[in-house]
Protein backbone atom coordinates (compact mmCIF):
# COMPACT_ATOMS: atom_id res chain seq x y z
CA UNK A 1 0.00 0.00 0.00
CA UNK A 2 3.05 2.53 0.92
CA UNK A 3 3.59 3.43 -2.73
CA UNK A 4 0.17 3.78 -4.47
CA UNK A 5 -0.20 6.75 -4.15
CA UNK A 6 -3.73 7.89 -5.68
CA UNK A 7 -3.17 10.56 -8.23
CA UNK A 8 -2.56 13.98 -6.80
CA UNK A 9 -5.63 16.20 -7.20
CA UNK A 10 -3.65 20.04 -7.80
CA UNK A 11 -3.87 22.19 -4.79
CA UNK A 12 -6.87 20.11 -3.51
CA UNK A 13 -7.06 20.73 0.56
CA UNK A 14 -8.99 18.54 3.12
CA UNK A 15 -11.06 19.32 5.69
CA UNK A 16 -10.63 16.65 8.46
CA UNK A 17 -14.04 15.79 10.55
CA UNK A 18 -13.44 14.08 14.38
CA UNK A 19 -15.90 11.35 15.37
CA UNK A 20 -15.23 10.14 18.42
CA UNK A 21 -11.29 10.05 18.34
CA UNK A 22 -11.59 8.96 14.77
CA UNK A 23 -10.70 11.58 11.81
CA UNK A 24 -12.38 11.34 8.53
CA UNK A 25 -11.10 14.12 6.28
CA UNK A 26 -12.79 14.82 3.04
CA UNK A 27 -11.95 17.22 0.15
CA UNK A 28 -12.46 20.67 1.05
CA UNK A 29 -14.23 21.40 -2.23
CA UNK A 30 -16.94 18.76 -1.55
CA UNK A 31 -17.72 21.18 1.67
CA UNK A 32 -20.69 23.17 0.80
CA UNK A 33 -20.99 24.81 4.38
CA UNK A 34 -20.70 24.27 8.13
CA UNK A 35 -23.90 24.86 10.67
CA UNK A 36 -24.24 24.33 14.51
CA UNK A 37 -25.61 21.65 15.96
CA UNK A 38 -28.25 24.38 17.44
CA UNK A 39 -29.97 25.01 13.91
CA UNK A 40 -30.89 21.10 13.91
CA UNK A 41 -34.24 20.47 14.11
CA UNK A 42 -34.27 17.09 15.59
CA UNK A 43 -38.45 16.89 15.40
CA UNK A 44 -38.49 14.68 12.27
CA UNK A 45 -36.00 12.46 13.09
CA UNK A 46 -35.94 8.96 11.35
CA UNK A 47 -32.54 6.78 11.71
CA UNK A 48 -29.94 6.72 10.24
CA UNK A 49 -31.28 10.48 9.77
CA UNK A 50 -30.74 12.46 13.22
CA UNK A 51 -32.39 15.69 11.84
CA UNK A 52 -32.47 18.55 8.99
CA UNK A 53 -30.59 21.30 8.94
CA UNK A 54 -32.45 24.66 7.13
CA UNK A 55 -30.48 25.20 4.10
CA UNK A 56 -31.20 27.94 1.22
CA UNK A 57 -34.60 27.04 1.48
CA UNK A 58 -34.03 23.18 1.75
CA UNK A 59 -34.20 21.09 4.96
CA UNK A 60 -31.14 19.26 4.79
CA UNK A 61 -31.24 15.51 6.06
CA UNK A 62 -27.98 15.13 8.76
CA UNK A 63 -26.60 12.01 9.85
CA UNK A 64 -23.51 11.18 12.47
CA UNK A 65 -21.53 8.39 12.47
CA UNK A 66 -19.12 6.86 15.49
CA UNK A 67 -15.58 6.01 15.80
CA UNK A 68 -16.42 2.44 13.81
CA UNK A 69 -18.17 4.82 11.13
CA UNK A 70 -21.62 3.45 12.00
CA UNK A 71 -24.61 5.49 11.11
CA UNK A 72 -25.53 7.00 14.85
CA UNK A 73 -28.81 6.06 16.22
CA UNK A 74 -29.20 8.80 18.72
CA UNK A 75 -28.08 12.25 18.61
CA UNK A 76 -24.75 12.71 20.75
CA UNK A 77 -24.16 15.70 23.00
CA UNK A 78 -20.67 16.60 21.81
CA UNK A 79 -21.20 16.74 18.49
CA UNK A 80 -21.19 20.50 17.84
CA UNK A 81 -20.81 20.53 14.26
CA UNK A 82 -22.38 20.38 11.09
CA UNK A 83 -20.46 19.88 7.79
CA UNK A 84 -22.52 20.26 5.32
CA UNK A 85 -21.30 18.17 2.34
CA UNK A 86 -21.91 19.15 -1.58
CA UNK A 87 -20.58 20.17 -4.93
CA UNK A 88 -22.44 23.17 -5.71
CA UNK A 89 -25.61 22.37 -3.40
CA UNK A 90 -25.59 21.01 -0.07
CA UNK A 91 -27.20 17.16 -0.35
CA UNK A 92 -25.96 15.64 3.19
CA UNK A 93 -25.44 16.51 6.75
CA UNK A 94 -22.94 15.26 8.59
CA UNK A 95 -22.65 15.19 12.39
CA UNK A 96 -19.19 16.13 14.14
CA UNK A 97 -17.29 16.47 17.09
CA UNK A 98 -15.20 18.92 14.91
CA UNK A 99 -13.73 20.23 11.71
CA UNK A 100 -10.68 21.56 10.78
CA UNK A 101 -8.82 22.50 7.53
CA UNK A 102 -5.77 21.17 7.04
CA UNK A 103 -3.05 23.78 6.28
CA UNK A 104 -1.29 21.32 3.77
CA UNK A 105 -2.17 19.29 1.42
CA UNK A 106 -1.55 15.12 1.95
CA UNK A 107 -0.89 11.85 0.29
CA UNK A 108 -3.65 9.80 -0.03
CA UNK A 109 -2.66 6.22 -0.79
CA UNK A 110 -5.28 3.53 -1.79
CA UNK A 111 -6.30 0.80 0.94
CA UNK A 112 -4.23 -2.20 0.16
CA UNK A 113 -6.47 -4.76 -1.29
CA UNK A 114 -6.62 -6.70 1.78
CA UNK A 115 -8.41 -3.85 2.94
CA UNK A 116 -10.86 -2.82 0.46
CA UNK A 117 -13.98 -3.52 0.66
CA UNK A 118 -16.65 -2.50 -2.34
CA UNK A 119 -19.18 -0.49 0.48
CA UNK A 120 -17.08 0.62 2.30
CA UNK A 121 -17.40 4.99 2.94
CA UNK A 122 -13.06 4.63 3.13
CA UNK A 123 -11.19 5.28 -0.28
CA UNK A 124 -7.92 5.45 1.13
CA UNK A 125 -5.86 6.61 4.00
CA UNK A 126 -2.88 9.30 4.30
CA UNK A 127 -0.55 10.25 7.34
CA UNK A 128 -0.51 13.39 8.10
CA UNK A 129 1.92 15.39 10.97
CA UNK A 130 2.05 11.55 12.68
CA UNK A 131 -1.19 10.37 12.54
CA UNK A 132 -3.19 8.45 10.67
CA UNK A 133 -6.02 10.18 8.53
CA UNK A 134 -9.08 8.36 6.77
CA UNK A 135 -10.03 9.83 3.05
CA UNK A 136 -13.30 9.76 1.73
CA UNK A 137 -15.72 11.74 -0.30
CA UNK A 138 -19.00 12.58 -1.61
CA UNK A 139 -19.17 9.93 -3.97
CA UNK A 140 -18.03 7.00 -1.71
CA UNK A 141 -20.17 8.22 1.14
CA UNK A 142 -23.29 7.70 -1.11
CA UNK A 143 -21.98 4.09 -2.02
CA UNK A 144 -22.19 3.22 1.50
CA UNK A 145 -24.98 4.94 3.03
CA UNK A 146 -26.68 3.11 -0.48
CA UNK A 147 -25.69 -0.15 0.56
CA UNK A 148 -26.35 -0.36 4.50
CA UNK A 149 -29.58 -2.13 4.68
CA UNK A 150 -30.57 0.31 7.56
CA UNK A 151 -30.67 2.65 4.58
CA UNK A 152 -33.46 2.95 2.35
CA UNK A 153 -31.20 5.39 -0.12
CA UNK A 154 -34.09 7.82 -0.38
CA UNK A 155 -34.47 9.07 3.01
CA UNK A 156 -32.00 11.56 2.09
CA UNK A 157 -34.84 12.65 -0.84
CA UNK A 158 -32.09 12.39 -3.23
CA UNK A 159 -31.18 9.61 -5.63
CA UNK A 160 -28.72 7.36 -4.34
CA UNK A 161 -28.85 4.16 -5.81
CA UNK A 162 -26.28 1.31 -5.13
CA UNK A 163 -23.33 1.92 -6.42
CA UNK A 164 -25.03 4.37 -8.37
CA UNK A 165 -22.95 7.38 -7.68
CA UNK A 166 -19.49 6.24 -8.61
CA UNK B 1 5.17 -13.80 -2.62
CA UNK B 2 7.07 -13.45 -5.96
CA UNK B 3 8.71 -16.70 -7.33
CA UNK B 4 12.27 -15.14 -6.40
CA UNK B 5 10.54 -14.81 -2.75
CA UNK B 6 9.54 -18.09 -2.56
CA UNK B 7 11.39 -21.48 -0.74
CA UNK B 8 12.77 -23.37 -3.39
CA UNK B 9 10.41 -26.61 -2.69
CA UNK B 10 9.67 -27.26 -6.04
CA UNK B 11 12.95 -26.75 -7.56
CA UNK B 12 13.20 -30.43 -9.28
CA UNK B 13 16.76 -29.71 -10.50
CA UNK B 14 18.76 -28.92 -7.02
CA UNK B 15 19.71 -32.03 -4.93
CA UNK B 16 17.96 -33.51 -2.04
CA UNK B 17 20.18 -32.26 0.09
CA UNK B 18 19.85 -28.58 -0.92
CA UNK B 19 18.37 -26.39 1.74
CA UNK B 20 16.65 -22.72 1.60
CA UNK B 21 16.39 -20.25 4.77
CA UNK B 22 13.12 -20.11 5.87
CA UNK B 23 11.58 -17.65 9.09
CA UNK B 24 8.72 -20.05 10.88
CA UNK B 25 6.19 -17.84 12.49
CA UNK B 26 3.40 -18.95 14.82
CA UNK B 27 0.67 -17.28 14.54
CA UNK B 28 -1.64 -15.74 17.53
CA UNK B 29 -4.37 -18.63 16.29
CA UNK B 30 -1.39 -21.38 17.30
CA UNK B 31 -0.76 -22.57 13.61
CA UNK B 32 2.78 -22.48 12.26
CA UNK B 33 3.47 -21.15 9.18
CA UNK B 34 6.68 -20.01 7.36
CA UNK B 35 7.92 -17.28 5.19
CA UNK B 36 11.66 -16.93 3.20
CA UNK B 37 14.34 -15.81 4.80
CA UNK B 38 14.46 -12.39 2.63
CA UNK B 39 10.45 -11.90 3.36
CA UNK B 40 11.40 -10.66 6.66
CA UNK B 41 12.82 -7.33 7.15
CA UNK B 42 12.43 -5.95 11.04
CA UNK B 43 11.08 -7.75 13.52
CA UNK B 44 9.01 -5.28 16.20
CA UNK B 45 9.47 -6.80 19.54
CA UNK B 46 7.98 -3.90 21.22
CA UNK B 47 4.44 -2.99 21.14
CA UNK B 48 3.92 -0.16 18.02
CA UNK B 49 0.92 1.98 17.73
CA UNK B 50 -1.44 0.33 15.40
CA UNK B 51 -4.47 2.89 13.97
CA UNK B 52 -7.91 0.95 13.06
CA UNK B 53 -9.45 1.10 10.15
CA UNK B 54 -13.45 0.59 10.00
CA UNK B 55 -15.27 -0.95 7.24
CA UNK B 56 -12.39 -3.38 6.93
CA UNK B 57 -12.06 -7.63 7.34
CA UNK B 58 -11.61 -8.67 10.92
CA UNK B 59 -8.42 -9.94 10.23
CA UNK B 60 -7.23 -6.73 9.29
CA UNK B 61 -6.18 -4.87 12.51
CA UNK B 62 -5.19 -1.80 11.04
CA UNK B 63 -1.85 0.50 9.73
CA UNK B 64 0.91 1.05 11.38
CA UNK B 65 3.85 3.53 10.59
CA UNK B 66 6.72 2.24 9.50
CA UNK B 67 10.01 5.11 8.57
CA UNK B 68 6.78 7.74 7.22
CA UNK B 69 5.27 4.31 4.95
CA UNK B 70 1.98 3.14 5.78
CA UNK B 71 1.46 -0.49 6.44
CA UNK B 72 -1.38 -2.73 6.74
CA UNK B 73 -1.29 -4.83 9.77
CA UNK B 74 -2.95 -8.62 9.70
CA UNK B 75 -3.80 -11.07 11.90
CA UNK B 76 -4.11 -14.26 10.06
CA UNK B 77 -5.14 -16.11 13.40
CA UNK B 78 -8.43 -14.51 13.06
CA UNK B 79 -8.77 -15.36 9.41
CA UNK B 80 -7.80 -18.64 10.14
CA UNK B 81 -9.91 -19.19 13.27
CA UNK B 82 -13.14 -17.00 11.38
CA UNK B 83 -13.87 -14.98 14.35
CA UNK B 84 -12.12 -12.50 16.37
CA UNK B 85 -12.55 -13.92 19.89
CA UNK B 86 -13.88 -10.97 22.27
CA UNK B 87 -11.94 -12.20 25.20
CA UNK B 88 -8.96 -10.99 23.49
CA UNK B 89 -7.37 -7.66 22.99
CA UNK B 90 -6.14 -6.02 20.12
CA UNK B 91 -2.34 -5.58 22.16
CA UNK B 92 0.03 -7.34 19.87
CA UNK B 93 3.66 -7.83 21.70
CA UNK B 94 5.12 -9.28 18.19
CA UNK B 95 4.75 -8.36 14.58
CA UNK B 96 7.06 -8.80 11.41
CA UNK B 97 7.52 -6.36 8.84
CA UNK B 98 7.70 -7.99 5.44
CA UNK B 99 8.37 -7.02 2.15
CA UNK B 100 5.66 -8.16 -0.32
CA UNK B 101 6.22 -8.14 -4.16
CA UNK B 102 6.33 -4.13 -5.79
CA UNK B 103 7.87 -2.66 -3.20
CA UNK B 104 5.13 -2.95 -0.84
CA UNK B 105 5.38 -3.47 3.12
CA UNK B 106 2.68 -5.74 5.04
CA UNK B 107 2.74 -6.78 9.05
CA UNK B 108 1.29 -9.91 10.35
CA UNK B 109 0.65 -10.58 14.14
CA UNK B 110 2.69 -13.67 16.07
CA UNK B 111 2.30 -15.46 18.91
CA UNK B 112 6.47 -15.41 19.60
CA UNK B 113 9.52 -14.38 17.98
CA UNK B 114 10.29 -16.26 14.39
CA UNK B 115 12.65 -18.59 14.26
CA UNK B 116 15.20 -19.63 11.50
CA UNK B 117 15.00 -22.86 10.07
CA UNK B 118 16.42 -24.69 7.81
CA UNK B 119 14.11 -26.26 5.09
CA UNK B 120 15.36 -28.98 3.00
CA UNK B 121 13.63 -29.99 -0.35
CA UNK B 122 13.02 -33.80 1.06
CA UNK B 123 10.47 -32.51 3.91
CA UNK B 124 8.03 -31.01 1.36
CA UNK B 125 4.91 -32.52 2.37
CA UNK B 126 1.22 -31.68 1.20
CA UNK B 127 -0.86 -28.46 2.74
CA UNK B 128 -2.92 -30.08 5.92
CA UNK B 129 -6.56 -30.91 4.89
CA UNK B 130 -7.72 -31.86 8.28
CA UNK B 131 -8.53 -28.66 9.46
CA UNK B 132 -11.85 -26.33 8.01
CA UNK B 133 -8.86 -23.95 6.77
CA UNK B 134 -8.29 -23.51 3.17
CA UNK B 135 -4.36 -23.62 2.66
CA UNK B 136 -4.69 -23.35 -0.68
CA UNK B 137 -5.68 -20.13 -0.37
CA UNK B 138 -3.53 -18.39 1.25
CA UNK B 139 -0.55 -21.53 1.19
CA UNK B 140 1.76 -22.01 -1.56
CA UNK B 141 3.32 -25.16 -0.35
CA UNK B 142 4.20 -26.84 2.48
CA UNK B 143 6.54 -28.58 4.54
CA UNK B 144 6.94 -31.26 7.54
CA UNK B 145 8.98 -29.71 10.85
CA UNK B 146 10.18 -32.46 13.50
CA UNK B 147 8.19 -30.82 16.07
CA UNK B 148 6.11 -28.57 14.40
CA UNK B 149 4.79 -30.84 12.13
CA UNK B 150 3.11 -29.34 8.68
CA UNK B 151 4.10 -26.05 8.06
CA UNK B 152 2.64 -24.31 5.09
CA UNK B 153 4.61 -21.22 2.89
CA UNK B 154 2.33 -18.35 2.94
CA UNK B 155 1.53 -17.26 -0.03
CA UNK B 156 1.97 -13.19 0.47
CA UNK B 157 0.71 -11.78 -2.03
CA UNK B 158 -2.71 -13.69 -1.85
CA UNK B 159 -2.43 -13.61 2.17
CA UNK B 160 -1.86 -8.72 1.41
CA UNK B 161 -3.75 -8.87 -1.70
CA UNK B 162 -7.43 -9.61 -0.42
CA UNK B 163 -8.28 -13.06 0.87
Amino acid sequence: MTRDILPPTQGQRWAVLSFAGLRLSVPLAEVHSLSSVLELDRSAARLPVLGHIELNGTRLETIGFDAELNTLSAFPGDYRVCVNLGVGSPELGILCQSVETLEHGINEQALPECMASNDSMVTGVALYEGEVLLCTGIEALARHLASTAQWSGQALGITWERGGAC
Amino acid sequence: MSANHSIKLDDVAASEQESSSAWLLDLPSGHPVAVAERDIIYIFTELATIFPIPQTPAHVSGVLIWQQRLVPLIDLGVYLRGTFPPELNREYGVMVLLALPGAKLGALVLKHIPERVEVFDSQQCELPTSSSVHWDSIALSCFRHETRGEVPILNLSAVFGGI
